[in-house]
């Protein structure tokens, strides 16, 4: 059984463009997903009911149901409700929603870290609910949120090789598709997982800088 | 020192695990179960029926190959661009699923004599008539099963087009019903299969033929490499198939004439 990469090295451009597709669905996702993600994060600790079952619904869905599943419903069920997206929209809104679940039990956690002292602090000075959370809870809380967020990424980055299903020319359909002429499945799958590799060394090494420049510990 | 010992001894064994797995594998012709390796969306060679049963003309090819040769035919389903690499790793054992024996493949596996060809179509709504040749493609989405012979012909091709490849041939026939898609480059016979099928009956048509393969290149079956005795053996099969006029009457079955 002998191994030969030299079918598969000349088709370097190919993976190449994949993990470009790889970063940017990951990225996008990260991006909306946060912003969901805090939504959901604060409306789980808000002090009204109907909110926190409606943002503890949401996570319980999210993280109850696997991810291909909810990419499969969103492209190719929505249709049958006149919501037709393109893979790539299905993918990164799929991806994004599926991070929000995650993203928001991590800022439930930030905030629920914060010591109670700050929240009564900031009360007696007079601050409304809105105005603590804004400019003393969430500040404090961002910080210890950082190492966890920076696993979401992570984890995006490995997740988005679910976008191969949907017809994106991703990373790992890159790789199908070398394979595909190849038949070197083992070259072609140790390429696809150095690339994947080096992408999450990048964003680990990213996230242990900013962690190291704000002080967190 | 311990360590750079420990490291070659653990090299070593995966090394000769590695290599076991070609050694394991003896001629076929002994073997009372064939593993066949197939996927199944490909109408009218290999299909579920409205009972969920694997169904085809491959399907019951394969089983009229193994009733001749006395074995039993044990049949799964996988993606189609992961049939090659599964027979090289003896995960199954031939692969029956409108294969066709391109040159390319035949540098990896070894092909029967070919029992069927087939020209491609490409397939659009049936409204639209903007797209009557491979020009006509231009700036347009056409969809494609990832690993088959379509796909590498339009990867070949001059024309700036964007290829969408799936691993189901119904989910590359959806996304043009669903607009998503422009048309969808796939086997003339398959083609047909979905545009009669009642499920999308009147929202298809073929466009246009296209000569993907080369005559000599038509629809095999493939083992491993270096088994001459089992590969005589399926010839004589087919052989004895197409002489009692068995291979014609499952095309006619199945409306590929």
């Amino acid at each position: 059984m002998g191994f030969d990469f030299s079918l598969v090295i000349p088709r370097m451009g190919l993976f190449l463009d994949g993990a470009l597709v790889t970063v940017e669905t990951s990225a996008m996702a990260l991006l909306f997903g946060s912003i969901l993600g805090v939504v959901v994060g604060i409306l789980r600790v808000v002090p009204l009911k109907p909110l926190q079952v409606l943002a503890a619904c949401y996570i319980y869905v999210i993280r109850g149901t696997p991810a291909l599943t909810q990419l499969f419903f969103i492209y190719f069920g929505l249709p049958s409700l006149g919501i037709n997206l393109s893979g790539m929209a299905s993918g990164v809104l799929g991806l994004s929603l599926n991070s929000a679940g995650y993203v928001g039990e991590i800022v439930r956690g930030g905030i629920e870290g914060v010591p109670a002292g700050q929240w009564e602090a900031s009360r007696v000075l007079g601050l409304s609910y809105a105005k603590s959370m804004r400019f003393v809870i969430l500040p404090q809380a961002v910080r210890s949120m950082l190492p966890a967020f920076g696993n979401e990424f992570v984890t995006l980055i490995k997740e988005s090789s679910l976008l191969s299903t949907l017809a994106i020319t991703e990373l790992t359909m890159a790789g199908q598709q070398v394979r595909s002429v190849t038949y070197a499945s083992f070259e072609t799958f140790i390429v696809v997982g150095a690339i994947y590799l080096a992408l999450t060394s990048i964003t680990g090494f990213g996230l242990r800088f900013v962690e190291k420049k704000w002080n967190v510990v | 020192m311990f360590r750079k010992l420990a490291f070659a001894v653990v090299m070593a064994s995966i090394a000769a695990w590695a290599s076991s797995g070609a050694a394991l594998a003896g001629s076929l012709a002994d073997k009372d179960v064939l593993t066949v390796g197939t996927e199944g969306t490909y109408p009218p060679y290999e299909y579920y029926d409205e009972s969920n049963t694997l169904t085809g003309f491959d399907m019951e090819l394969i089983v009229k190959v193994g009733e001749k040769l006395g074995k039993e035919v044990k049949i799964v389903d996988m993606a189609f661009d992961g049939l090659i690499p599964a027979l090289l790793t003896n995960k199954i054992d031939v692969i029956a699923a409108a294969l066709n024996s391109t040159e390319e493949r035949k540098q990896r596996v070894d092909f029967s004599d070919v029992y069927d060809i087939a020209d491609s179509a490409i397939v659009v709504k049936s409204d639209n008539d903007s797209i009557k040749s491979l020009e006509d493609l231009e700036g347009k989405i056409v969809g494609v099963q990832l690993g088959t012979t379509e796909d590498i012909f339009l990867g070949r091709q001059d024309i700036k087009y964007e290829i969408k490849r799936y691993q189901k041939t119904d989910d590359a026939i959806r996304e043009v019903i669903l607009g998503r898609n422009d048309g969808v480059l796939i086997g003339t016979f398959v083609g047909n299969s979905y545009i009669d099928s009642d499920r999308f009956k009147g929202a298809l048509k073929t466009a246009f033929r296209v000569e993907v393969n080369k005559q000599d290149e038509g629809f095999s079956l493939a083992i491993r490499k270096g088994d001459p005795q089992f590969l005589e053996a399926l010839n004589s099969a087919l052989r004895e198939l197409a002489d009692s006029g068995e291979i014609q009457a499952l095309k006619k079955k199945y409306r590929m004439d």
